[in-house]
């Protein structure tokens, strides 16, 4: 047991998850929600980098995937981050919460 | 002629229906077209005169009109002499008071109204002379009736004429009452309501019942002899009451001492007092006897009694037509209407019709004695009481109303004691110089515009002819030789003589010498002395030619039509009209020689008191004060009947008025008020319940909405939230 | 050895995410991110991706980090001291993130994985750079329109609009 197995990095991963759905939820930041997402990406790169690993180490799929991930990871960050400087032009703040047009 | 002379009564009636519809607007041509077809009813009734005259047998046709399985009812015509004499009578007043109308009218502005009723009425009356059953007879007395309602109220803007009108038809009304149940019991007794069936049911009942007169006629015929009604009154009467056995028994005792060997004879000829008819009477009966047709002549009499009561029933509703006692007194207030009304209906014709009905129940009156008895009494009743109160009435149109009302009673006395042509032809008479008399009076009313004799006087110089026909007719009245009133008179007194009916011939006198009285007493206050009222003196003048011919007409009229009934004469009246058998009795000198001298001292006390003035009224008025205001204020009969039967009468509709409006209207109302207070409630249950349920609705639908827009936040984090605990959920469930 | 250093890392990266997740300073978040992100690289290096790790690094922390390090400071209300950071759905939140943890640590758990013997070619940037255009190519080429629309839309977005100055 020198080694880390798989299950290690996929607890890994579910923590990360579950720690960026907490974000997700629960901050009122604008940034800060994006943050949380990022977060959640990178928990799934974890996991498809171990699986890449431990299951299919010839192809190296997953680590592909990862690429891809990081790449939209990106384009995502900066569109959302546009749309928070025009958030933040229009309302003075970014709290999520007091975006609630589409509502009663 | 005969046969189509149903025609008669439909020219007046045509008359009435053309002005009626369409020559209201015209009164000159109105009246002409009326006096033209009454003129023609005239002319095709005095054909018929003729026609009978030659050839006096009854015509009757009739047309079964109602027929039940074994009833049948014929509706048809009858012409007897009798007929044809009224026919004349009737329209020969009717044409006259139609040619009098002209004049008297003008100026009238509904004057062609007036002579559509006349010849409506004339058409009534027409009708009622010719019918042959006496239910067709009950129609046209129904029609006549209403016709003389609608005269004499026809100034009917006076509420005073409105009421006489109305008190007409309700006294005769109520008399028609006793008409009809005594038509439904003579048609229930006999099966028949024609007259001829009738008069031959009824001889063949007598027969049956083996009661026969004298053999003057055969077939037991009855005559019109004086004896033929009542034998004396009394006596008859309770022989009537007595059963069959003991009137044989004291007729035997009297009579003839043979036997006859039959068990129960028959005997009960009321009508005879002399002992050979009764011995004749037994012999036929005993021939006739056998044991069944003793049920026969117990069922005959029996009938014989219903016919009997039924007969004095239909003479109930005569009294009411002919003013007699008790209804009497409907004709005195007639007098509001217009004068020519008063001469033909209250004159000549409607109150003819009592008489003439009378006159057709003739053989009721023959077989029933009881009912004889009642008609003579009412009749004479009637005479002196009308005769007593016209002595003092100022009204010239009542003196002459209470004349007729006694001059009536005289024929219906007459009837009752068998006096069939008699009290004909004193209807015949004094339909000609009753008629003038109102006329006359008729004209001095419309040249002095008052009705007060009080307020008359001296008018012959001013209205000559008028005052020599209303002295005429006065004379006539009066019973003077040789004027036509003399001879009817004389007739009436020969058949209470002859019958031995003193008490009759007594009352008969003494209404003599009161109506011989009061006519002079009339006639001197009105045309002679000096005049009371200068200024309606002044005013007089005689009426024009269309007024006065008629006066001078019937002036010829009641001088000569008398004649026709001479007693000398071998073919006179007696001999035309009569029932069962002519009869020719020998006039009784002394006692037309009675009858002059009562009637010269009745018009010699109103010569003394009213002309010379050396009895004075006003001493007389005075001296018999009491007396004199019974009389004056006519025995207080209104009073009395507006006492005991109006007023009850109205009493009780005036409680039956605010029963209705207590109970009816408040039911009515009640309803109402119910139906206002449920729609009431149904609106609220509307608003609450209904509505409440829609709205309630539609609140449930805003509060949902209210609640489930909440989750609606708008709000990002919370759909995700929402997502991840779905994806719990899903998760959780697939690993389960 | 390595499972130690796994620990290590897998701590670090572990406290940083909550701090990022938790603290009330937004900067403070953006900076734990990025000890999150080294944290992971490391993780990478681990899981013998080393050009994952550069990119990461270079990418992540480099670019996305610094960009939002950015979008905070352009962002930053003096306020912001004083106005709670975390929502009123910290509760739900908090039990329904424990469930799906649980759910996934089970899963995890429960899944037989099937583990291979094979192992990971021996220079990984030169595989991973033959395999991106021959086998992956294009997804390669889809993602570098995203990049461009993404490049494109992020300006236009942001755009000042002249009317709006008015």
């Amino acid at each position: 047991m020198a080694e880390p197995t798989l299950l290690h990095y996929l607890v890994l991963g579910a923590v990360l998850f579950a720690l960026g759905i907490f974000g997700l939820l629960t901050r009122r930041n604008a940034i800060g929600v994006l943050m949380a997402i990022e977060l959640m990406f990178n928990a799934a790169a974890i996991n498809f980098v171990a699986f890449t690993k431990f299951v299919a180490p010839e192809e190296i799929a997953g680590q592909i995937f990862t690429i891809f991930i990081i790449t939209i990871a990106a384009a995502e960050a900066a569109v959302g981050l546009a749309i928070v400087i025009l958030i933040y032009r229009n309302f003075k703040g970014i709290e999520v919460d007091n975006i609630n047009f589409m509502k009663w | 002629m005969v046969e189509y002379s149903w025609i008669i009564p439909l020219f007046p009636l045509f008359s009435f229906v053309m002005i009626v519809f369409f020559l209201n607007r015209n009164n000159k041509v109105s009246s002409y077209f009326a006096c033209a077809m009454i003129l023609v009813s005239f002319v095709l009734s005095l054909k018929v005169f003729f026609e009978v005259l030659a050839q006096p047998e009854p015509y009757m046709a009739f047309v079964n009109w109602l027929v039940w399985s074994d009833f049948v009812l014929p509706m048809g015509i009858y012409i007897d002499p009798l007929a044809a004499v009224m026919l004349i009578v009737v329209t020969v007043v009717s044409s006259l008071v139609h040619i009098y109308s002209i004049g008297y009218m003008h100026g009238d502005p509904i004057f062609a109204r007036f002579f559509a009723y006349l010849g409506l009425f004339s058409f009534s009356m027409l009708g009622l002379v010719i019918a042959g059953s006496y239910v067709l007879v009950l129609v046209f007395w129904e029609l006549v009736g209403f016709t003389s309602y609608i005269l004499i109220g026809f100034y009917f803007q006076k509420k005073i004429a409105a009421d006489a009108g109305k008190k007409a038809f309700v006294t005769t009304k109520l008399a028609d009452l006793g008409f009809l149940l005594g038509l439904v019991l003579l048609i229930f007794a006999v099966g028949t309501a024609s007259l001829p069936e009738l008069n031959e049911k009824i001889k063949s009942l007598k027969v049956d019942a083996g009661i026969v007169d004298e053999s003057h006629g055969s077939h037991g015929a009855d005559t019109d002899h004086g004896s033929a009604g009542i034998a004396h009154a009394e006596e008859i009467y309770h022989e009537f009451e007595q059963t069959p056995e003991d009137v044989l028994a004291k007729s035997t005792h009297e009579t003839v001492s043979e036997t006859p060997t039959s068990e129960k004879p028959d005997h009960g000829p009321p009508m005879m007092g002399h002992e050979e008819e009764i011995e004749e009477t037994r012999v036929i009966a005993a021939a006739a006897e056998t044991h069944d047709e003793s049920d026969k002549k117990e069922e005959a009499k029996h009938t014989l009694l219903l016919i009997g009561i039924a007969g004095i029933l239909m003479f109930m509703g005569a009294c009411g037509k002919s003013a007699q006692f008790p209804f009497h007194v409907w004709l005195p207030d007639a007098m509001e209407g217009p004068t020519p009304v008063s001469a033909l209906i209250h004159a000549a014709t409607m109150v003819a019709a009592g008489v003439y009905l009378t006159a057709r129940l003739m053989a009721v009156i023959l077989v029933s004695p009881m009912m004889g008895l009642v008609v003579a009494a009412i009749g004479a009743i009637t005479a002196l009481l009308a005769a007593s109160i016209g002595l003092v009435q100022n009204d010239i149109k009542r003196v002459l109303a209470y004349s007729t009302v006694s001059q009536l009673g005289y024929m219906i006395m007459v009837l009752g004691l068998g006096g069939y042509a008699a009290g004909t032809f004193h209807l015949f008479t004094h339909a000609f110089f009753k008629a003038l008399l109102f006329l006359a009076a008729g004209s001095v009313i419309h040249a002095v515009h008052t009705n007060d004799i009080q307020n008359m006087g001296g008018l012959h110089g001013k209205m000559k002819i008028t005052s020599i026909t209303f002295l005429i007719a006065s004379l006539s009245i009066s019973g003077i030789f040789p004027l036509s009133g003399f001879w009817s008179k004389d007739e009436i007194f020969a058949v209470a003589f002859e019958g031995g009916h003193y008490i009759f011939l007594a009352a008969a006198i003494l209404a003599a010498f009161m109506t011989a009285f009061y006519m002079f007493r009339l006639y001197f206050m009105t045309f002679t002395g000096k005049p009371r009222d200068r200024h309606a003196y002044d005013h007089a003048h005689e009426s024009p030619y269309n007024m006065t011919v008629p006066l001078m007409i019937l002036a010829v009229l009641s001088i000569f039509a008398g004649w026709w009934g001479i007693p000398w004469l071998q073919s006179g009246y007696a001999s035309f009209v009569f029932f069962g058998a002519p009869h020719h009795a020998e006039p009784n000198l002394l006692l037309m020689g009675c009858s002059l001298v009562v009637a010269l001292s009745g018009i010699g006390l109103a010569y003394l008191m009213y002309y010379k003035k050396s009895i004075s009224a006003e001493e007389m008025g005075r001296k018999f004060r009491g007396l004199y205001t019974l009389l004056y204020n006519k025995y207080y009969f209104d009073e009395f009947y507006m006492a005991v039967i109006i007023n009850p009468v109205y009493n009780l509709m005036e409680k039956m008025f605010r029963f209705d409006l207590a109970v009816i209207d408040g039911t009515v109302d009640g309803v109402g008020k119910l139906t206002l207070w449920w729609s009431w409630a149904k609106e609220r249950f509307d608003t609450i319940v209904v509505d409440g349920a829609v709205n309630g609705l539609g609140y449930l639908s805003l509060g949902m909405g209210n609640i489930i827009r909440k989750t609606q936040t708008g709000q990002l984090q919370t759909y995700a939230l929402v997502v991840f605990l779905g994806a719990v959920v899903l998760i959780f469930m697939k690993f389960i | 050895m390595n499972l130690l250093i796994f620990y290590i890392l897998a701590i670090m990266a572990g406290v940083s995410a909550l701090m990022v997740v938790t603290l009330k300073n937004i900067f403070h978040s953006a900076l734990f991110l990025v000890l999150t992100l080294f944290s992971i690289a490391g993780i990478y290096i681990l899981l013998g991706a080393e050009f994952l790790a550069g990119v990461q690094v270079l990418i992540y922390v480099g670019a996305i980090t610094i960009l939002m390090i950015f979008a905070i400071m352009l962002t930053y209300q003096i306020s912001n001291k004083n106005i709670r950071q975390v929502n009123e759905q910290k509760g739900y939140a908090t039990i329904i993130v424990l469930l799906f943890f649980i759910l996934s640590l089970w899963t995890v758990l429960k899944t037989a994985w099937p583990v291979s013997d094979g192992s990971l070619p021996e220079r990984n940037t030169f595989e991973l750079g033959r395999q991106l255009l021959s086998t992956y190519v294009i997804p390669f080429e889809v993602v570098s329109v995203v990049l461009l629309v993404a490049l494109i839309g992020a300006i236009i977005i942001s755009r000042r609009d002249s009317q709006e100055e008015n």
